[in-house]
């Protein structure tokens, strides 16, 4: 029986050899995980944003978004917006349209950023930018790229169709007319 | 000697174990890793359109736009334009901005769709849109996202702000006036 003893470490030896060239690329397949289980989180975050919002809950905002929260729309504006004042614009949005309903027709995450491409519909129902209320079937697309960390909302991107929106409130584009 | 012979078959067993455990846990790791390789790949892609942009090369577009192309602005829109269509439009805009630069500001990949984010940069030399030169500067935000497969372009879905850029061009929303 002896005779065998000097086998099991040989064994433990090559076993340990290929735990070892394992390591590195256990370690990259971790590291993949990880970040794949961080995206899953993100994208969930970005749907509950979604989902509350249709809901008519402009609360969300306050819970989702970090206080120190940057809001670009347009995507490049230089005066982002804070977390107040993108409550404000959710509330005001929600009371214009209270029936507004988003759907998400992409939402994918690569890292800390969550894209999400949606269609907007809703009944103006009331007062918006100074439009009242015309009753009007409105429909809206846009793309969000939120910037996540430590599951809030640090910074948003947005760019829509904000002209198509305006022109289904009423609105005209024309020449600017000379100031008198 | 005999005796020692019996040891290798549990010695296999136990090497074949840890491979085949390792197996799928490589075949995940090449997982990630080939869709890292396509991401880059993608997002080079993309990169070079903005460049090309610049150098405003249309035939490089042919190449990189699939034949079956479509281009979606608004994003939402169910109305697609064809590669032929949107080579056109380029040049348009090409003429009417002579000096537009396109900058990318921010690039993700998540499997086979690249998002960007977009500043363009001109000067209004040329009519657009009906709108004789004005020689306004503008700066005009965009996000898009691409969908690539074997390395070309099959998918575009736009937004951009285009109320901002009417606006620059001397234009202003109001009241759509009734009919006579």
């Amino acid at each position: 029986m002896n005779r065998h003893l000097y086998v099991v470490p040989l064994a433990i030896l090559f076993c340990f050899t290929i735990a070892c060239q394992d390591k590195a690329a256990m370690a990259e397949l971790e590291k993949h995980k990880a970040q794949a289980a961080v995206e899953a989180q993100n994208m969930a975050l970005v749907k509950r944003l979604i989902e509350e919002q249709n809901k008519g809950n402009a609360e969300i905002v306050k819970e989702l978004y970090a206080p120190d929260v940057k809001s670009y729309s347009p995507s490049g504006s230089t005066t982002p917006t804070s977390q107040s004042e993108d409550y404000e614009i959710a509330k005001t949005f929600l009371s214009a349209f209270p029936d507004l309903d988003q759907t998400t027709e992409e939402l994918f995450a690569s890292g800390d950023k969550v894209t999400a491409r949606f269609i907007a519909r809703g009944t103006h129902k009331g007062d918006f930018q100074g439009i009242p209320a015309t009753g009007n079937r409105i429909e809206i697309s846009g793309i969000l790229i939120f910037h996540i960390k430590d599951g809030k909302i640090i910074e948003v991107r947005e760019e829509a169709d904000f002209l198509g929106f305006m022109t289904q409130l009423g609105m005209e584009l024309k020449p600017k007319e000379p100031k008198k | 000697m005999k005796r020692y012979l019996c040891i290798v078959p549990v010695v296999l067993a136990l090497c074949f174990t840890i491979a085949c455990q390792d197996k799928a846990a490589m075949a995940e790791l090449e997982k990630f890793r080939a869709q890292a390789a396509v991401e880059e790949q993608n997002k080079g892609i993309v990169r070079k359109g903005a460049e090309e942009k610049n150098k405003k090369n249309a035939e490089y577009f042919m190449e990189v736009y699939s034949p079956d192309y479509a281009y979606f602005y608004p994003s939402g829109t169910s109305k697609s334009m064809s590669r032929e269509e949107i080579i056109a439009e380029m040049k348009m805009i090409w003429e009417a901005f002579p000096d537009c630069i396109w900058n990318i500001e921010e690039l993700v990949a998540v499997g086979d769709l690249v998002v960007s984010r977009t500043v363009v940069r001109g000067t209004h030399k040329g009519t657009f849109m009906d709108i004789p030169p004005t020689g306004n500067k503008f700066e005009l935000n965009l996000i898009n996202i691409s969908r690539l497969k074997n390395g070309k372009v099959v998918e575009e879905r736009e937004d951009y702000d285009s109320l901002g850029l009417m606006q620059i061009l001397g234009m202003e929303l109001r009241p759509k006036e009734p009919k006579k």
